[in-house]
């Protein structure tokens, strides 16, 4: 289905949509997925080096509005467009004859389902399978009590360690913080020891 | 009212806007596409008994013409009859994206692409494949698997001896539920406020939620083993785990019989966020 974007055609197609209204990367994307019914959705990995081309060519423009860049054709872009406009009709025909056939179009959506379902699939099984070898509750087995309190000594130690976790992920922490966080964790441990005689 | 009754392969484009699409069909294989061009019905394969197309007030509705049975008891040999001859019928459907589809299939596969309004989808024995259909979804199979690729919306499959896999989701509520098949379900949540239920008896279900969500989290299998990726999570008795990931506004319940349970941590593509 993406060979109907061979040779630059994507780019256009990129133009033609940003002529009909202001558009941000991801409805682009939704739209290039509407047309295709689904079958063409390009990833943001090969939708946003091109709008980064047309705009360092000078033919969109962005803005940035609620955290996300919304790009805009400039007359640049629309002159191009223009110039472009028998390429264009030629494009709009062949995706429209790429989606004419139901049927076969159906069959290219179902194998195209199954294959990303498989793939999906397999992903996290072995995902599954690995955090299942590595992932023990922090003291190796089940706990041995029932009660609220053991419940809350678990969560507390959970929330500890995931944030111990981040601590030691946080960028521009000084070896002097991590001495500190090293020292809470040595007064804690040295208190729990007293509890367990 | 248009009325077209089908027995040869025939392919109808229709003048008339269709809001609402009803399907009922004993067997063959069912095609529904989201479009912005008109109307579309295509009759493959036709079977010994006619397919009867009609639009009514934007009503489309696809069905067999119905069978004059033999009388009283000898309905059900006529029944058996009909089940040995071929009653298999190839019928796919273009309608606009938001059409409220309601497909009833007997045997055979199912696809549904690109539809944003309600849809149910009921199937005895066979696949179901959704793939970027949004809104309302409802799917039931009793033999075979039921797959999505990249839905959002309100999503609720459930299956008795197949499996269920959703990919590539952004559903806001899904409900799956399966008796023996697996549950594998990846999801790209805007990370709060989401209502995530996953049941299953003898399956196995395996789900990843992005690694920035805000769910209230709990985790059982009673014969199986719970594995999580988020250190947040605490045991919280023999093979369960709960918990709070970020603020806790959403909700993500899974729970297994005899399978595991398996919840997995996905990163979170900045560039997309951009």
């Amino acid at each position: 289905m993406s060979a109907v974007f061979s040779h630059g055609r994507l780019r256009l197609y990129l133009l033609k949509l940003l002529a009909e209204g202001p558009k941000h990367g991801y409805e682009l994307i939704r739209l290039l997925e509407n047309r295709f019914l689904g079958l063409y959705a390009p990833s943001a990995g090969t939708i946003y080096p091109r709008l980064a081309r047309l705009e360092a060519e000078g033919l969109v423009s962005h803005a940035a509005a609620g955290g996300r860049k919304v790009y805009e054709i400039t007359d640049g872009g629309r002159a191009e467009l223009a110039h472009r406009a028998g390429e264009l009709a030629e494009l709009e025909r062949e995706i429209h004859a790429s989606v004419a056939d139901l049927t076969s179009l159906a069959t290219e959506i179902e194998q195209q389902v199954s294959g990303s379902v498989r793939d999906i699939k397999r992903e996290l099984r072995e995902a599954a399978r690995q955090s299942r070898g590595g992932s023990r509750p922090p003291w190796g087995g089940r706990a041995r009590w029932t009660s609220p309190a053991a419940d809350e000594l678990e969560r507390a130690f959970g929330e500890l360690s995931a944030e111990v976790a981040r601590i030691a992920r946080r960028p521009g922490l000084g070896e002097g913080d991590l001495r500190a966080a090293l020292g809470v964790l040595h007064r804690a441990a040295e208190e729990l020891r007293r509890l367990g005689r | 009212m248009p009325s077209w009754t089908v027995t040869e392969p025939q392919k109808l484009v229709l003048d008339e806007p269709v809001t609402r699409l009803e399907v009922v069909l004993f067997g063959g294989r069912l095609n529904v596409v989201g479009t912005d061009g008109p109307p579309r019905v295509e009759v493959g394969t036709a079977s010994e008994l006619p397919v009867v197309v009609t639009l009514t007030d934007g009503r489309l509705e696809i069905r067999h013409e119905s069978p004059k049975t033999w009388p009283g008891p000898l309905k059900p040999l006529w029944w058996w009859l009909l089940g040995i001859r071929k009653v298999a019928v190839q019928v796919s459907v273009a309608v606009p994206y938001d059409t409220a589809a309601h497909l009833t299939l007997t045997s055979g596969p199912v696809v549904v692409s690109s539809t944003r309004g309600e849809l149910t989808v009921d199937c005895t024995s066979g696949r179901v494949a959704l793939l970027g259909v949004a809104g309302r979804i409802r799917a039931k199979v009793v033999s075979g698997p039921i797959e999505a690729l990249g839905c959002a919306g309100e999503l609720s499959l459930e299956t008795v001896s197949g499996e269920i896999t959703i990919a590539d989701a952004a559903v806001h509520r899904l409900a799956a539920k399966t008796v023996s098949g697996a549950l594998t379900a990846d999801l790209d949540n805007p990370p709060h406020d989401s209502d995530l239920r996953l049941d299953t008896i003898s399956g196995e279900i395996t789900v990843r939620v992005r690694e920035d969500s805000d769910l209230e989290v709990r985790l059982a299998a009673i014969g199986g083993r719970v594995s999580c990726d988020f250190p947040e999570l605490y045991r919280s008795g023999h093979s369960a785990l709960s918990g709070r990931l970020g603020k806790g506004t959403g909700r993500l319940v899974a729970n297994a019989v005899s399978g595991h349970v398996a919840l997995l941590r996905r990163p979170v593509d900045e560039e997309f966020e951009s």
